[in-house]
């Protein structure tokens, strides 16, 4: 599930988002929708996975194309943190650079 | 079924499977389609061990294994096949056989000279498959230093592993990390890359689809194609996955890189990223994608490109016609192979029963005929002339179900020719044509030891070495040819080689020294050149093991004429030679032409009469005692047969005579007898011992009446009137 993180403080076009216990095929076209919302309204994301259960590939997924997105339409997007479940896929994957998850640990 | 039924059901599969496994590794040599021949050799020495297996026969499970091991990392392109290897496999198969037939005489145990076999053969075998692990483990080392130690694959000593899984994967419960998880238990995955170009862009991208793709490396020097390929049993039929083991070959990437959706200069970068090729085999690889496409015509100074040529070729960018030589050969094969579908095994005894029945209905029928025809009852007339009709038939298919092509074995010389020319230094081909003539088994078993002894001699003999065909201007390969083809009633076999053929003068003064003939005896052509079939002669300077021994030709001659069959012999010096077997097209039963002589009656083979004359005092011109007669303007010598065979013809005096033209390998001669009796089912009976020198005669049969005839051996016969003395002016002529 999708939200917004309490207390956003920060600027209009700034968005901080949190997504709780699961990322995955199960529960991945609700996130996308709402996730398309989001991308209409603000310029800069700041996603919070720390909370994450389960997380699998079609998860992944939908990270890599909403990075891809956020290129396109050149806006920002940032993981600013990750549970050890979606670290762990990363790395299974090769992606750990790709979402910058150094800067995490 | 018992046992031992199954067991001889199971050697004669197994003898049919390396029979065509022989074949294959034949033409392993000369095709260029290896792929679908390494297949075929697989799939037959898998078929082998298959059955091995169901009868516990645990040494030839064991030895297949290593053979089919090997033949499966040709197939998987981790080797290349090469001549030593292809030797290896022929003793291979040879070995296989005597086992299927140690397994036959019922022995558990090998016995000490086969398991020696065995394990000189395993440990050749194993050689090539070690190899490929050695260069493995020297290469991990290698690569560190970026040396490439192995030219024919590329450097690297990993799989890899390319996956691109379907858009379904997902909704079944497939998810790639639980595989490459897997994955990591057989070896170690030392670089994943993740493939993201297949994503949509978001407003069309649908995130229960699976859009990824792996390129993986992994390093699992145990482990085998198949022990990776089940890790992905159960995506495989959603999932493209190519699999490529360590060190394959440039080719294999191409093949892969092709089969990749995205673009080849993004994977050959993606390839080169996770370390799968090195910068300068990539570029290889991408230059022979670009030939390809750009449908260039392969630069052949370019070394990295050269092997691609065969690469174009199948992927039917370059030259048409190959591939549809590759198309039509693998039709012929399929062809083949149904053809054996359709067949059914008959004990051959079974089949002889049948033709001396039929031989016997002959008989039978001819003696009715004969009852029928004194009773001269129109309706039992008419009733017998169907039945005699369909006699016939029977008759002729009973004969056809004998017959069989004689391809298979020409085809055994194949590996006579490859060999003994390797041990001789030559280079010769073996050129065969006519393989699908037909001929009676018995015959076609007969004339195997015959035929191979000639097709050494044109090897050893005939075909000169490389060098000497180089300084004499001819190609330095040597040709051997097989013909078979059928003429006037019988079937003629032909080895030609063209190689030293036979020197005259040489055959003579060697036939005057052994004392064959006279000094001043004045021969033909061919008559000096059949003296060569003559016990104990030998014009080879040098006695090699093969032959030059003098016991061959006469030998040779012997059994093709105990088979009612004749061997002549051209030959041109510096030009080659060609030896020519004629054979009856059948032992059992025959078409004659029966002719009365005297008191006897004799049958002569009715597919050499050419015709029955009157002998007329026109025809004889004015010397009476003229042995010789113009036929149409033709110079046809002829004879009595009553003075070869006795029988009175001075009662007969006024009576007119008869001359039966017959023609024997292009020559004509004439024979007189006293009355012509007509066509005849002749079923022949060799003749008892006592009468096997007999000269001029080949056999017996017995006539409807029950009386005996005999049957003129024509050849013999023709030779005869030939040489005879006072003929042999006119001889000289006929002689071609």
């Amino acid at each position: 599930m999708l939200r917004h993180e309490e207390n956003d403080s920060t600027p209009s076009d700034h968005c901080k988002l949190v997504i709780d216990e699961e990322l995955t095929i199960y529960v991945i076209d609700g996130i996308k929708e709402e996730l398309s919302k989001e991308l209409d309204i603000y310029n800069n994301f700041d996603l919070n996975l720390a909370a994450i259960e389960e997380f699998d590939s079609a998860g992944v997924q939908l990270l890599i194309s909403f990075t891809q997105e956020i290129k396109r339409l050149d806006k920002t997007f940032t993981l600013s943190s990750a549970s050890p479940v979606v670290i762990k896929l990363f790395d299974t994957y090769g992606l750990s650079d790709y979402f910058n998850l150094a800067k995490i640990a | 079924m018992t046992d031992d039924t199954g067991l001889q059901v199971f050697a004669d599969e197994a003898e049919d499977l390396l029979a065509v496994a022989e074949q294959a590794l034949l033409n392993l040599e000369d095709i260029s389609d290896v792929d679908e021949t390494v297949g075929d050799l697989f799939r037959t020495f898998h078929t082998i061990k298959g059955a091995a297996g169901l009868f516990g026969l645990n040494a030839i499970v064991d030895f297949t294994h290593v053979v089919e091991s090997l033949l499966g990392n040709i197939r998987e392109g981790v080797i290349q096949v090469d001549e030593p290897m292809i030797t290896l496999f022929l003793e291979s198969r040879d070995h296989l056989e005597a086992l299927v037939e140690s397994t036959l005489s019922g022995e558990e145990q090998l016995d000490a000279s086969l398991q020696k076999v065995d394990d000189d053969l395993i440990n050749q075998l194993n050689k090539y498959l070690n190899i490929d692990s050695l260069v493995t483990e020297e290469s991990e080392s290698a690569s560190l230093v970026a040396v490439e130690t192995d030219t024919d694959g590329v450097v690297s000593n990993n799989w890899h592993i390319s996956l691109r899984f379907g858009p379904n994967s997902f909704r079944n419960g497939m998810d790639p990390h639980s595989f490459i998880d897997y994955l990591a238990k057989i070896g170690d995955v030392k670089n994943l890359t993740l493939i993201d170009d297949a994503i949509p862009c978001w407003r069309d991208f649908d995130p229960e689809s699976c859009f990824l793709g792996f390129e993986i490396i992994l390093h699992a020097p145990d482990t085998n194609k198949s022990a990776i390929e089940e890790v992905f049993e159960f995506v495989q039929d959603d999932c493209k996955i190519s699999i490529l083991p360590p060190h394959s070959h440039i080719e294999a990437y191409i093949k892969m890189i092709e089969s990749l959706p995205e673009e080849d200069m993004r994977i050959g970068d993606i390839l080169v990223a996770c370390g799968a090729l090195t910068e300068s085999e990539k570029d290889d690889v991408l230059n022979a994608q670009d030939k390809l496409t750009d449908d260039a015509i392969v630069n052949a100074t370019d070394q990295a490109v050269a092997p691609l040529g065969k690469v174009a070729v199948e992927q039917n960018v370059v030259q048409q016609e190959v591939v549809d030589a590759a198309v039509k050969k693998q039709n012929t094969l399929k062809q083949q192979r149904a053809n054996a579908q359709q067949t059914i095994r008959v004990n051959a005894n079974k089949l002889e029963d049948l033709v001396n029945l039929v031989g016997e209905l002959v008989i039978g029928s001819a003696n009715s005929e004969l009852n029928a025809r004194r009773l001269a009852d129109p309706q039992l007339s008419e009733a017998m002339e169907n039945l005699l009709r369909l006699v016939e038939e029977v008759r002729d298919t009973a004969l056809g179900l004998r017959m069989v092509q004689i391809g298979e074995t020409f085809n055994r010389f194949k590996r006579v020719v490859r060999e003994v020319s390797r041990d001789l230094g030559k280079d010769i081909q073996l050129i065969i044509s006519g393989a699908d003539t037909e001929l009676d088994k018995t015959l076609v078993e007969k004339i195997g030891d015959p035929l191979m002894h000639l097709v050494r001699n044109s090897i050893d003999h005939g075909i000169e070495s490389p060098e000497v065909r180089d300084a004499l201007g001819k190609p330095s390969q040597g040709t051997v040819n097989l013909d078979a083809f059928h003429e006037s009633g019988s079937v003629v076999i032909q080895i030609r080689d063209d190689g030293g053929g036979l020197s005259k003068q040489k055959v003579l003064d060697k036939a005057i020294e052994k004392g064959l003939v006279q000094e001043n005896h004045q021969l033909t052509d061919s008559e000096i050149y059949r003296l060569i079939f003559e016990a104990g002669f030998s014009t080879a300077d040098k006695v090699s093991n093969l032959s030059g021994r003098g016991v061959g030709m006469d030998v040779v001659r012997r059994n093709i004429e105990a088979l009612r069959g004749h061997v002549e012999i051209e030959s041109e010096e510096g030009k080659g030679t060609t030896i020519s077997i004629r054979l009856p097209l059948t032992l059992a039963i025959i078409d004659g032409f029966q002719v009365r002589v005297g008191d006897s009656q004799y049958i002569v083979p009715l597919d050499m009469v050419e015709e029955c004359i009157e002998l007329n005092d026109s025809l004889r011109g004015k010397d009476e005692q003229a042995n010789y007669i113009n036929l149409r303007g033709e110079i046809l010598p002829f004879m009595r047969l009553s003075e070869s065979f006795g029988g009175s013809t001075s009662a007969e005096k006024n009576s007119r005579d008869n001359i039966i033209v017959v023609q024997f390998s292009g020559t004509k001669v004439g024979f007189v007898v006293d009355e012509l009796l007509g066509e005849n089912q002749t079923v022949i009976k060799p003749l008892g011992k006592i009468f096997q020198n007999l000269k001029g005669i080949s056999g017996a049969t017995i006539l409807g009446s029950g009386e005996v005839a005999m049957i003129i051996d024509i050849p013999e016969m023709v030779n005869k009137v030939i040489e005879s003395p006072s003929n042999s002016n006119v001889g000289s002529h006929l002689i071609h």
